[in-house]
């Protein structure tokens, strides 16, 4: 199956709802996925683990807290913190970002789901920023991103910094324009989407059939 | 003219967006299906019908092409034989009368051949970038027959009949942005002829018109030799009809940046045409004219509906009052006679006449204000961001101004949850429940804006004043919707609607009706609290005439005038 990415944004919001997520986090991995989509990266596989993680812990992933040193760490007792969490923070304080403050995460995981924060964020101010996933550069200037990779199959990182470099210094690396090329989705990660995506169905009843649509009058003349 | 200084007083979001406001709109020269036209006109597009391969039953295929001067869109229409037991307007329908696609260029045999093994199976076929728009119709049982075996008797078809319908079909979906992989909007909005929303559909739209005239010309040729074809100025009566249900509505509430823009150039286009210092004999004459051919066309208005019937007679009767304020020179030679005139309405007319007042207050000044119907698009990612450092007083602060109507409201009454709004797995369409007896209610949709709001202030009201609002999003993740449209709303005025929109007493009907009219829709007729019956395009000049129509106020035209 040959998705468009509205078909990415809707399945992806309703999938994360049916994984167990708050409507504004499922807003957030829609855009996620469409962004991802639209740049040429695979969306379907890091967004269904993620999604995964978020349906075993019910929808109540546990956020990250501010670590003495300034950078955002996993909770206490876990291994790593949830992209799901993290991007949508990255974007939210990315306004603190200071020339020589830059924003820190550690131990996160799927990583890839992090440049779609980054690049909004950039878009946002409509300056440069520039992300680092432990040794892969990333640029973003709100019309377009550059990178040194494309993350894939990459399951964490240890350490990812948002920063606002004083020069564009990689701009020489391959750009992902958007725009790019559809690509198929795989049978079974379709299949992973579409069954929460079910779920967020309420079943028809009697009265639902009746009532729900406002029909009964004829409609045939 | 306006002076540049002039301060231009917009209405309040208090007063404009209330449903009993919104439901009471009109088209106006700014709707989506006029702008298309003159954008149309003032680029000289071309028209023509390379491919007509329909028979004697109105089975087959037609392609219609528009060529802009940069492109070329082609209009693929399939007929089809339904017996009338399967025609349905019903979105869950299987089967058609006739279906279409917009296509991005001239399609080949071969294309044609892939969008015929797709098209007539709707949303159960697959459609690729190439395809823009995807729809179907159906024959009005009422007139179609009528139409086609008058005109092969050689007679033109019974003008009262006509008029009661308006329509030989009338659509029953226009699918576009990417639904079963048609080409998403990001591909259009770099096309300045379809960037702003929904004018791939209006031309669609407008093809498909010309698509059900020339079938029944054909209809009635194939079936006798004595046919004729339909009298032009009777032709040109024709709309396309539509029928719309609930799936409208909550388009409304997900894209409110759009929805400001539309709202936004409507109330900047009164302000303006308000601002304006003193009327001239042509717009005064322009005002009259439209003012009184609106009232002849009002009286054609047909409905089931006894609401909206009741809402139609006093629509006439403050037409009444507008005529004879018309016809005296004083109201148009005071200062600023038309913000005086805006003033009158508000005192002297039903809500439904003060929006109906709002619509021909417009139409003389399309040199002020037409280009605001080519802003009525957004780019709705640049405001999808929350400010998380915005500290959670300053929150609390923006939500009592912008919401102080949500949060003064008791969610604990019954009545003020008494709906919810779902997608059903049956359809797949967005559906509206009754949460005291029926299920599903835990799996409502993000449309309780009001009481979404109103749960963030309560639990604001525990958060540090000076918190950034993005720890307390880590704390409370259910929020971040309702945060983000409450700053959506402090940045676009006229984003939210200023409703309960799960209430008792919601209908909605209303959010049917304005979307509606900025598509440029006339003839309400709703058939319930959540169907409506519209025809758009009756009256409007055919692609081949287009060139030389002349003023765009066609949409005014009565049906009495036609072959006057």
């Amino acid at each position: 199956m040959i998705l468009s990415l509205n078909e990415i944004e809707s399945m992806g919001w309703k999938a994360a709802r049916g994984a167990g997520l708050a409507w504004g986090l499922a807003e957030e991995m829609a855009q996620a996925a469409r962004w991802l989509a639209d740049h040429g990266f695979d969306w379907a596989e890091p967004l269904v683990a993620a999604l995964a993680d978020a349906e075993q812990r019910e929808g109540r992933l546990p956020p990250p807290f501010l670590s003495d040193d300034g950078a955002w760490d996993a909770a206490l007792g876990e291994a790593e913190v949830s992209p799901i969490l993290c991007g949508p923070l990255m974007t939210d304080i990315a306004s603190d970002l200071g020339s020589s403050r830059p924003l820190v995460f550690r131990s996160v995981a799927y990583p890839v789901l992090m440049l779609p924060f980054a690049a909004g964020a950039a878009a946002a101010f409509g300056f440069g920023l520039a992300l680092k996933i432990d040794q892969e550069d990333f640029w973003f200037d709100g019309a377009g991103a550059a990178g040194t990779s494309r993350l894939a199959g990459v399951l964490r990182a240890g350490k990812i910094v948002l920063s606002m470099p004083d020069q564009p210094a990689a701009r020489e690396v391959p750009t992902f324009a958007a725009g790019a090329p559809r690509r198929a989705i795989a049978p079974d990660l379709l299949a992973r989407l579409e069954a929460w995506v079910h779920r967020t169905y309420v079943p028809a009843s009697a009265q639902s059939r009746l009532a729900g649509a406002g029909a009964g009058l004829t409609d045939n003349d | 003219m306006i002076d540049a200084g002039t301060r231009l007083d917009l209405r309040p979001p208090a007063q404009v967006m209330r449903l009993a406001r919104l439901g009471a709109f009109h088209q106006t020269r700014l709707s989506f299906l006029r702008a298309m036209l003159r954008w149309a006109k003032r680029e000289g597009w071309r028209f023509d019908r390379p491919v007509w391969r329909i028979d004697a039953r109105g089975v087959g295929v037609a392609v219609y092409t528009a060529q802009t001067p940069d492109r070329t869109y082609s209009l693929v229409c399939f007929g089809h034989d339904l017996p009338d037991a399967l025609r349905s307007d019903r979105v869950i329908a299987e089967a058609w009368d006739a279906t279409f696609a917009l296509y991005d260029g001239v399609p080949g045999e071969a294309e044609i051949q892939r969008l015929s093994e797709n098209v007539p199976k709707q949303e159960a076929g697959r459609y690729q970038e190439t395809d823009l728009v995807l729809s179907r119709a159906n024959r009005s049982v009422r007139l179609f027959e009528h139409v086609v075996a008058s005109l092969a008797e050689g007679e033109q078809p019974d003008r009262a009949r006509v008029e009661e319908v308006g329509y030989l079909m009338r659509t029953t979906a226009v699918y576009g942005n990417g639904k079963f992989g048609l080409a998403d909007r990001d591909l259009l909005v770099g096309r300045p002829e379809f960037k702003n929303a929904f004018r791939a559909e209006m031309l669609t739209v407008w093809l498909i018109r010309s698509f059900t005239l020339d079938l029944v010309e054909h209809l009635a040729r194939t079936r006798a030799e004595r046919a004729v074809a339909l009298d032009p100025a009777l032709r040109r009566r024709f709309g396309v009809g539509n029928a719309t249900g609930l799936g409208m509505a909550p388009f409304l509430i997900r894209h409110s940046v759009l929805f400001d823009r539309w709202i936004s150039a409507r109330e900047e286009a009164l302000a303006i045409v308000r601002a304006i210092p003193s009327a001239t004999p042509e717009t005064i004459a322009h005002f009259r004219r439209v003012l009184e051919r609106g009232r002849r066309s009002l009286r054609e208005w047909r409905t089931v509906d006894e609401l909206q019937a009741g809402r139609i007679a006093d629509l006439l009767g403050d037409l009444e009052k507008l005529a004879e304020e018309a016809a005296r020179t004083e109201p148009f030679a005071q200062a600023q006679p038309w913000d005086a005139w805006y003033v009158w309405g508000e005192s002297n007319l039903s809500v439904e006449g003060q929006e109906y007042l709002v619509t021909l207050l417009l139409e003389p000044h399309g040199s002020q204000i037409d280009f605001l119907a080519d802003r009525m698009w957004a780019d709705e990612l640049a405001d999808f961001r929350i400010e998380g450092m915005v500290p959670c007083g300053v929150l609390m602060r923006d939500i009592a101004r912008d919401y102080d109507w949500a949060i003064e409201r008791d969610f604990d009454a019954p009545q003020a949850q008494a709906r919810f709004w779902y997608v059903s797995e049956e359809k797949l369409e967005p559906r509206l429940g009754e949460r005291a007896s029926e299920p599903g209610g835990a799996l409502e949709h993000p449309l309780a804006t009001a009481r979404d709001v109103a749960a963030l202030q309560s639990d604001l009201i525990e958060a540090d004043e000076d918190e950034p609002v993005a720890g307390f999003l880590l704390r409370h993740p259910e929020h971040r919707h309702a945060v983000r449209r409450v700053q959506i709303a402090k940045m676009h005025p006229y984003a939210e609607i200023r409703e309960n929109l799960i209430g008792a007493d919601l209908r909605p009907i209303d959010l049917l009706r304005c979307k509606l009219a900025f598509f440029g829709a006339t003839r309400f007729d709703p058939r319930s609290d959540r169907w409506v019956r519209i025809s758009l395009f009756p009256g409007a000049p055919f692609p081949e005439e287009l060139a030389r129509a002349s003023e765009d106020d066609w949409i005014y035209a009565a049906f009495a005038e036609a072959g006057a």
